[in-house]
């Protein structure tokens, strides 16, 4: 009986010890985004343990830290979310002073249209969104997919009917369809976003799925044939064709109506706990060979200048990571409040409804 | 010759439903040892997934988490669900009974949901603390209802005697009343362990920022699709559960009826 | 007798307080949150305001009448309804067979069978929604034969993954333990004296086993029933691994409000709705029972 008791305080101790053990740097950030690289180099300079969280998307993200989710030290926020978090009252101001090589970012990633003077943010990576696809099934096809039209007109999306995905965002798909529409994929004017809308229920039948997760599996296994797509999934679904030497050739593509690109940043909470641990972080992922590594392991496109003077020709000149017509790539702005509550519910009844009829 | 008929169709249509249970948890078991990355079917035998599973930091992370919460839930509940399954057996006390019968009969994403909402309005951080007041809660029931069982077939005369006797209260509780019901509580005790190692729902919605354990890893990879890792992790999981579950039953044969 | 009154109230009072602050409690903050006033962004409007000199209380039905004005929600819950009716009537049909196996086994091998069935009810569900996963994708050698077999007869191939199939399918698999439990404990309660009664009297096996077997096992039946409709029909999981947009059930729903939408007070209310449709239909089912079932033997 007297053994049982030491055991058992022995392993109580063990376990409560375990859990209260470290220190933990919590970062709330998107699923790839961070390299192990970045990952050692932080945990060897902060003498910490980063713990990052997952969101899949920026309103989900939003959404968590408006209700009251904390525990963050660094956000990964994409530009509409700075602004959002910003006007909730939930960013800390920046002490710059703390910051380290923040004139490595070039200077056209600086101070931008959301968060002027860089108050709240930091850029990190920005991810462009386009149409991905299966290039021997597009031949078959006799489709070009250098166009919206692919995912909207079901001229096309007959062809494609079961093997197409869009992204699990609203931003993303709604953009897509105004950019299609040729308006202004920012925009607060009802009647355009209900344009916008009818578009996607009428193209909606022939998606198989809303899927931010695992599109890019699909694309690789043969039974995607046009994605949505982040050009960080692609990246590493291409990558993941290579190393396995699989039967299959991906490849992604700017479409002709414009393009939008998550801009993505670092921010503070303000209720942080571990403010010092969160300067850290944001230095070692200014630092520009940190950068690079993100770029060249994710294939995330980087605004580091001194990174990207170190990246290889052919990463730069891939116009689905590094776009470079201004005119046709845009970022996210916020929605004012009337808007964003009109497409939540918009969204949730788009993903919700069953279109197979 | 008809009950013999009848018996056949009873002992194959059995035997079926057996395969399906059976079936789907033995394929799981042998692509963990399949070599292919990408593909469904079987290309060769390998161990490379156990060797990338024991590997992987998240996942050793996240079960350690698991154990770690589930070994702490299961001895608090084991304390309240012994009190209220002894309660439950002497005395009719309605509010308890009916508040024990909430985890079986309310939906689960209902539990999950009111308490996501109370430890967020009482301003309470989601971590590894609330997962674990969470798991007491729909252990502390389950404990009860295995306890409560045990006493159901108990002479009560032992307790009188041994108070004539002159043992005290306290004493006649740990002396007398626990030893006798000790494997009602320690099968009610196995099973809070794994419903709390095994529990997702309740702990998706109450899991802060900090905390990950292995049913909400598990979720994470399962949404990205199918990887020959997940097949290791599951079976580990099933022996796991196959010893655990066999303990449980043989220490106490009647906790399933 | 005051001993024993101190030491009810010991006994009593600690899980009983435990449990209403986390049950009971937050249900009833859930309800009061259903009656709440969505924030710009997330959660809820303060309940209270107290400006400087009034005090307004912010709560309205809206979320309700939402619910009421939005025919995709109710095509959502009908759909749970359906998937979780099928989904008990699929698992009783399997688990009764089986139930009756182990019953009807020797004392030895009984303690086993029972075992096996237990097992897969305390492994993780996830890895049992994972294991259909693998038999039904698409690469798999069954989806393979299936559609070969269907392209001979000039079907279209099917995808037997992201489809209601699929959902049902695991909806069943993952909850057919739970009914043949309770089925089993009733059946081994059963006299057999009974049956041998019944076929003395020149019933057969069939007629004995409906008339006499199925009555008596009504309580079982239900308890299983209960265990399997109630879990399904919140189940969201499910529905998001191995469905599609047309397999979405109404826990999908109100996991997105409450994670993604964040829109707390339209969550509860579509919560608390779909706990009033499963209370209902446990009611009616249970009064059937009684009327049919259950009150005729019980007198005989």
């Amino acid at each position: 009986m007297t053994h049982m008791k030491k055991i058992t305080t022995i392993i109580l101790i063990f376990f409560c010890g375990y859990i209260s053990a470290t220190q933990n740097m919590n970062l709330f950030i998107a699923v790839n985004y961070t390299t192990d690289q970045m990952i050692m180099e932080y945990q060897k300079i902060c003498n910490c343990t980063l713990n990052q969280t997952f969101f899949n998307d920026p309103n989900e993200m939003i959404a968590k830290i408006a209700a009251g989710s904390s525990g963050y030290d660094v956000i990964e926020a994409t530009s509409y979310a700075v602004e959002d978090l910003a006007h909730m009252n939930k960013l800390q101001k920046l002490d710059k002073s703390k910051i380290k090589g923040l004139d490595n970012i070039s200077p056209r990633f600086l101070s931008p249209a959301y968060d002027r003077g860089n108050e709240y943010s930091i850029p990190y990576a920005y991810t462009p969104v386009f149409l991905a696809f299966n290039v021997n099934k597009m031949k078959e096809l006799n489709i070009v997919p250098n166009t919206w039209a692919v995912i909207f007109e079901p001229k096309y999306l007959q062809k494609l009917k079961g093997h197409v995905t869009v992204l699990a965002s609203s931003r993303n798909v709604f953009a897509a369809a105004l950019l299609y529409l040729h308006k202004n994929p920012n925009t607060n004017n009802i009647e355009d976003l209900n344009k916008a809308r009818t578009l996607i229920d009428n193209a909606a039948k022939y998606w198989i799925k809303f899927d931010s997760d695992s599109y890019s599996r699909g694309l690789v296994r043969g039974d995607i044939w046009v994605s949505m797509s982040y050009s960080i999934d692609i990246f590493k679904a291409i990558q993941d064709v290579k190393l396995n030497n699989l039967p299959i050739q991906i490849d992604g593509m700017l479409q002709k109506e414009g393009n939008m690109y998550e801009m993505d940043n670092l921010v503070i909470p303000k209720d942080a706990v571990h403010t010092k641990l969160a300067y850290d972080f944001i230095n070692v992922a200014l630092n520009p060979k940190i950068a690079y590594n993100l770029a060249i392991t994710t294939g995330s496109s980087i605004p580091n200048r001194y990174a990207l003077q170190m990246l290889d020709k052919s990463l730069l000149s891939n116009k689905w990571i590094y776009p470079n017509d201004a005119k046709k790539n845009f970022t996210f702005t916020a929605y004012d409040a009337k808007t964003r509550f009109l497409v939540n519910e918009m969204w949730t009844e788009i993903q919700m409804q069953c279109h197979d009829n | 010759m008809q009950t013999h008929k009848s018996s056949k169709l009873i002992t194959i249509s059995g035997i079926l439903v057996y395969l399906f249970l059976y079936i789907p948890l033995i394929v799981v078991v042998l692509f963990s040892f399949n070599s292919s990355r990408i593909s469904v079917s079987w290309v060769g035998f390998s161990f490379k997934w156990y060797n990338i599973l024991f590997h992987d930091k998240t996942i050793i992370n996240a079960a350690l988490n698991s154990l770690a919460i589930a070994f702490i839930s299961s001895i608090m509940s084991v304390i309240m669900g012994t009190m209220a399954g002894i309660a439950l057996h002497r005395y009719k006390i309605k509010l308890l009974s009916s508040l024990i019968l909430i985890p079986v009969a309310a939906p689960e994403l209902l539990i999950g949901i009111a308490l996501l909402l109370f430890f967020v309005l009482i301003n309470f951080t989601l971590g590894y603390i609330s997962i674990i007041l969470a798991h007491i809660a729909f252990c502390i029931s389950f404990v009860a209802i295995a306890v409560k069982s045990r006493m159901h077939g108990m002479d009560d005369s032992i307790l009188y005697a041994a108070r004539d006797l002159g043992a005290g209260p306290v004493r006649a509780f740990l002396l007398i009343l626990i030893p006798t019901i000790l494997p009602g509580i320690i099968s009610g005790g196995l099973m809070a362990f794994t419903l709390s190692v095994d529990d997702f729902i309740i702990t998706f919605f109450t899991a802060g920022p900090d905390a990950t354990t292995l049913p909400l890893v598990i979720y994470a990879m399962l949404k990205m699709g199918i990887t020959p890792e997940i097949n290791a992790i599951s079976t580990i999981i099933i022996i796991f559960t196959l010893i655990l579950t066999t303990i449980a039953a043989k220490i106490s044969p009647h906790l399933f009826k | 007798m005051q001993q024993q009154s101190l030491e009810k109230k010991i006994l009593s009072s600690v899980p009983t307080i435990y449990l209403l602050g986390l049950f009971l409690l937050p249900i009833i903050i859930m309800i009061i949150m259903s009656f709440r006033i969505p924030d710009e962004y997330a959660g809820a409007l303060p309940l209270i305001n107290v400006s400087n000199k009034s005090i307004h209380i912010n709560t309205s039905l809206d979320s309700f009448k939402f619910i009421l004005n939005s025919p995709f929600i109710w095509t959502l819950c009908l759909r749970s309804l359906k998937y979780s009716i099928i989904t008990t009537v699929l698992c009783l049909i399997l688990g009764y067979p089986l139930a009756l196996l182990i019953v009807r086994s020797s004392k030895k091998i009984r303690d086993l069978l029972l075992l096996l069935v237990i097992v897969p009810f305390w492994s993780c569900f996830l890895i049992r929604i994972y294991a259909w996963m693998i038999i039904l994708s698409p690469q798999s050698v069954i989806s393979y034969y299936i559609n070969h077999i269907l392209k001979i007869f000039g079907f279209m191939p099917v995808n037997l993954l992201y489809s209601s199939f699929a959902v049902i399918l695991c909806l069943v698999y993952i909850n057919l333990p739970f009914m043949i439990l309770p089925v089993y404990a009733n059946l081994e309660k059963h006299d057999n004296a009974m049956i041998e009664a019944s076929r003395d009297l020149g019933a057969n096996a069939i007629q004995s086993f409906l008339q006499i077997t199925i009555p008596l096992s009504m309580p079982g039946i239900l308890a299983g029933s209960a265990l399997v409709f109630i879990p399904s029909i919140g189940m969201f999981v499910v529905s998001e691994l191995v469905g599609n947009n047309c397999a979405l059930m109404i826990g999908n729903l109100i996991k997105q409000q409450f994670l993604q939408t964040m829109n707390w007070p339209l969550g509860s209310a579509i919560a608390i709705t779909m706990t009033l449709v499963v209370l209902s239909v446990s009611g009616f089912v249970a009064l059937l029972a009684k009327k049919y079932g259950g009150l005729k033997y019980a007198n005989a």
